[in-house]
């Protein structure tokens, strides 16, 4: 993918200073939500983000979008610092979708106003222009005029998620993130939203990250994907090379951990052994170490960075340390 | 542990401090004991002797540093009109107020988790309606309404039971219920709304999946969890109910702190007023403190954070 | 075979206000000893009102049995008293929840909750319960049980609580054990692992089991035999290989094809059109006819019969009738 840079992370961190419990308000510790991210998101293109829970990929997003702030590093949209001042300028071309389509629309308030919200904030536009603005959108989503009066109850869940859409798109925004849009709808809705997704980018070049737990619908959209462990990215890769020449053990393992839809191809769910460290209490070097079936001494004293492996893959492990500069 | 408790008791002591001042400066504001110690035709002399005497001749502030270091040393003078101590005349007095104020609790909370356990369970049905009927009714209306009432009720009419004093079990009768209503209709109320949404848990099914027969599925594992945030509730009622007694006592006559701290508040007598707010906000102090410890007794979520 | 659970025409109908909902409207369901049968269906289809009708787990205020029988053992376990299903619950048939942390109560220790379910049925002491809770500690795959003992829920993270309460279903040996939805609240790695556990169960101490997912993927790894639920009922039943090979029910066959799958490409998912619809006792129509792509007028004047061909292999649907017929 050699286009233009959309977004540009570059060492992004977010701590957290962890107040164990209410009675005591002392600061028992950090947790590194977000450890040093750096990536780029190129126009036009989709960004898979995955991760189990607990890896940042929320608390990244939140900080994309401004609605948390970075502890360190630096965010770029179209070549532009995000920072205080400039985040209201930028605030009208991202927006959101969210997880659950249940809780994110106000259920009092009608279609119609929820869709038109982000225009009554960001523009002056009179009522019946905004109806304008909003009704081929609408339209396009499935929706009839009529449906614009109802309210969020008395929708499905996969339309509520199209209402979701509808306000994310409503301003024409350039870039959109979808945090695991699908993941609370049943498997028959979930394709139309995914088809829904695509359709829509294709005809307006909008720039996607998509953040899933499920490595089956990230494939299906991405067209580039991100790993996450534990506030790292662990792997980058074009989706296709992520899953002919995954390097990282951690993908690897993710990858066959999933049951595939086929009883033909044999899935041997060879599952990682233990479970995700305390993140108040991560091991030392690489992350992932205690839990890989190929750690080495080095794991453990140093952290490996995420370098470019073979061209445009990326990967964070030190049994690549001797293909460095390969490429 | 230690630490939060020490830290609790320090707030509670600065609140207690505050009571005392506003209590100190309303009584200062609301007249002249004077006129009720001396009689009526007292001349302006005996007046300002019996004032020098009360040490009410000091400027304000002085008066306020006396009252204030005769709470801390315990020793918290003499009653303008029993002419005793008022640590004395409180003692005397504790043990009425005590006796009302535990047996009222004690009907309070065993008849509230009752009532409410038993509409959760049987939900729309007439006696769940019945129940909620009756902890609105019962919450609403005051104590003292209730107790004259009740006086009405049962001596003026039936003639059943004795207008007021503490003598034998059945002048016990009418203030317990006085005093019990309104506490005993928030629980239950409480109750049944807490033992409902713990109804709905997964972890009652997946009980019964072991074979738990339902009664204990309903007490073991429904109740307890409900009863954790019914605590809480049942240890602010206990402040009402201590706030309650000084009403429900001088409508029956009842020989406690209650009409003590009222008469006092009557007469202008100082040192019973301050002593008897000391009393009660110390009281509710310690009682909200302990609630607050056994709430994360019981939930063993609030425990490990402790 | 030795059949250990057949179910007949099992009816449980929901009242909700002034209408009547077939949330399982006869559905027939044989299960053999040590195999693990799936059945899989969307949200509402009532493929977890099957299996808590059948164990007793229904909110009778609101439900009722409205016909059919499930024999177990020479037992109508529809018509059973309170007290002799109590003593097949956990002893004989025992369940596996969806949400692991609400599934256990959060002011019992981990000991506790395992050692109840021995109390209810087994006269065994302290000491015996507990060295029995260690060994289910350490069957489920627990590490070091016996520094778990004193747990609370919450201490553990959300696959060692899928764990404790597989222990739970397993304390006292039951013939069948039903798992509804069990991997659902995981993430994929810590999935593969329970979904490990719960085939080495199935497959080393011969237990019968039922396993309820909306995850086309985990059927097809894990079972020998599917019933597929659409409305309340079942609408095709086969072995795993004929379900996903040659599926006969258009709704079977969409939602294989509606699934994104690491195994494969595809470029646009199939997308089931509308969403399921709210039925009404009596339903005299093929459920599925107002989604399906080959309706006719037939399928909306009556509901078709479920087919059952010389194999076992069971569908419902006229248009696989008509192609009979023809033959």
């Amino acid at each position: 993918m050699n286009g233009e840079a959309l977004i540009d992370v570059r060492g992004l961190k977010k701590h957290f200073a962890v107040n164990r419990g209410f009675l005591s308000h002392h600061a028992e510790g950090t947790v590194k939500a977000v450890d040093g991210v750096s990536f780029t998101i190129y126009r036009g293109e989709t960004l898979g983000l995955i991760g189990e829970s607990g890896c940042g990929k929320s608390t990244l997003s939140r900080m994309l979008i401004g609605l948390s702030e970075s502890t360190e590093g630096e965010i770029f949209f179209r070549g532009r610092k995000v920072d205080k001042r400039t985040i209201n300028e930028i605030r009208t071309s991202m927006q959101m979708v969210f997880q659950d389509p249940y809780s994110s629309l106000d259920p009092r308030m009608c279609m119609r106003r929820i869709v038109e919200e982000p225009l009554r904030i960001h523009t002056h536009l009179s009522r019946a222009e905004k109806l304008e603005r909003i009704l081929p959108l609408v339209k396009q989503l499935g929706f009839s005029e009529d449906d614009l009066k109802k309210y969020p109850h008395e929708f499905s869940g996969g339309q509520r998620q199209r209402i979701g859409i509808a306000r994310a798109f409503v301003l024409g925004p350039e870039f959109i993130i979808c945090d695991e849009p699908v993941s609370a709808l049943d498997v028959s809705i979930q394709a139309q939203i995914l088809n829904l997704f695509r359709e829509l980018q294709r005809e307006k070049g909008v720039t996607y990250l998509f953040i899933s737990h499920d490595m089956s619908v990230i494939k299906h959209v991405s067209d580039r994907i991100a790993v996450m462990y534990l506030g790292r990215i662990v792997e980058l890769a074009g989706k296709n090379e992520l899953f002919s020449d995954t390097l990282h053990p951690y993908t690897k393992a993710l990858i066959s951990s999933i049951p595939i839809p086929d009883p033909r191809i044999h899935t041997d769910m060879k599952p990682l052994e233990g479970e995700l460290p305390s993140p108040l209490n991560p091991p030392s070097g690489c992350p992932f170490r205690l839990r890989c079936g190929k750690a080495m001494d080095i794991c453990s004293s140093s952290v490996p960075q995420l370098r470019e492996i073979r061209k445009g893959h990326y990967a964070a492990c030190h049994l690549f340390d001797g293909d460095a500069g390969l490429c | 542990m230690l630490k939060y408790l020490v830290k609790r008791l320090l707030k509670a002591a600065v609140t207690i401090f505050f009571i005392l001042t506003l209590v100190f400066f309303f009584t200062r504001l609301s007249g002249d004991p004077t006129d009720w110690i001396l009689p009526d035709d007292a001349t302006e002399e005996q007046r300002i002797e019996m004032r020098h005497s009360l040490g009410l001749d000091k400027p304000l502030i002085e008066q306020y540093g006396d009252v204030l270091l005769s709470l801390f040393t315990g020793d918290a003078g003499r009653s303008y009109n029993y002419l005793r101590p008022v640590s004395e005349l409180y003692a005397e007095r504790m043990g009425a107020t005590v006796r009302l104020g535990l047996i009222s609790f004690a009907l309070a909370a065993a008849v509230g988790v009752t009532l409410g356990t038993v509409a959760a369970v049987k939900r729309n049905s007439f006696f769940d309606r019945f129940t909620i009927m009756l902890s609105v009714a019962g919450s609403t209306l005051p104590n003292f309404v209730l107790g004259i009432l009740l006086v009405f009720l049962f001596c003026f009419v039936l003639r059943l039971l004795p207008s007021g004093g503490e003598d034998g079990a059945l002048s016990y009768i009418m203030p317990v219920i006085a005093m019990a209503v309104a506490p005993m209709a928030n629980i239950a109320r409480l109750t049944r709304t807490s033992l409902l949404d713990v109804l709905r848990q997964d972890y009652l099914d997946s009980a019964r999946a072991k074979g738990v027969p339902e009664h204990t599925v309903l007490i073991k594992h429904a109740l307890r969890n409900a009863l954790i945030p019914v605590i809480t509730v049942i240890g602010l009622q206990l402040g009402t109910l201590v706030g309650g007694s000084v009403v429900v006592e001088t409508v029956f006559s009842w020989p406690g702190i209650g009409s003590l701290l009222i008469n006092g508040a009557k007469m202008r007598d100082y040192p019973i007023v301050i002593y008897g707010v000391m009393l009660i906000s110390v009281a509710v102090t310690v009682m909200n403190t302990i609630v607050d410890l056994s709430y994360s007794l019981l939930d063993p979520r609030i425990r490990d954070n402790a | 075979m030795e059949r250990i659970l057949a179910i007949r025409g099992l009816k449980t109908y929901y009242r909700a206000k002034n209408r009547i909902v077939p949330a399982v409207d006869g559905v027939d369901l044989d299960l053999e000893k040590g195999e693990m049968l799936g059945i899989v269906g969307e949200s509402g289809c009532g493929k977890s009102t099957v299996a808590r009708s059948v164990i007793g787990l229904i909110d009778r205020s609101y439900t009722e049995i409205a016909g059919g029988t499930a024999v177990f053992d020479g037992m109508d376990l529809l018509h059973l008293p309170p007290k002799e299903m109590n003593r097949i619950r956990g002893a004989r048939i025992s369940m596996i929840f969806q949400n692991p942390l609400t599934s256990l109560n959060p002011v019992y220790t981990i000991e506790n909750q395992i050692t109840e379910i021995l109390s209810v049925h087994t006269d065994m002491n302290k000491e015996e319960k507990h060295r029995r809770c260690i060994e289910l500690m350490k069957m489920v795959g627990i590490p070091a049980p016996e520094s778990r003992l004193k747990d609370y829920p919450h201490q553990l993270s959300g696959g060692m609580q899928q764990r404790v309460l597989i222990a739970i279903a397993l304390a006292c040996n039951p013939d069948i054990i039903i798992a509804d939805e069990p991997t659902t609240a995981l993430d994929v790695t810590i999935q593969a692992q329970i979904l490990q556990l719960i085939r080495s169960i199935n497959r080393e101490h011969g237990m019968s089991m039922i396993l309820i997912t909306h995850n086309m993927g985990i059927v097809a790894q894990m079972c020998g035999r599917i019933m597929v639920m659409y409305g309340g009922v079942c609408v095709e039943e086969g072995t795993t290989m004929e379900i996903f090979t040659s599926p006969l029910h258009p709704y079977t066959e969409g939602l294989l094809r509606a699934i994104p799958s690491i195994a494969d490409d595809k470029e646009e998912l199939f997308s089931i059109p509308g969403t399921v619809p709210r039925f009404t006792y009596p339903v005299s129509s093929c459920r599925f006819a107002g989604r399906c792509p080959y309706s006719e007028r037939g399928c909306t004047e009556s509901e078709p019969p479920l087919i059952e061909m010389e194999n076992g292999r069971k569908v419902r649907c006229f248009r696989y009738m008509e192609k009979e017929a023809a033959l």
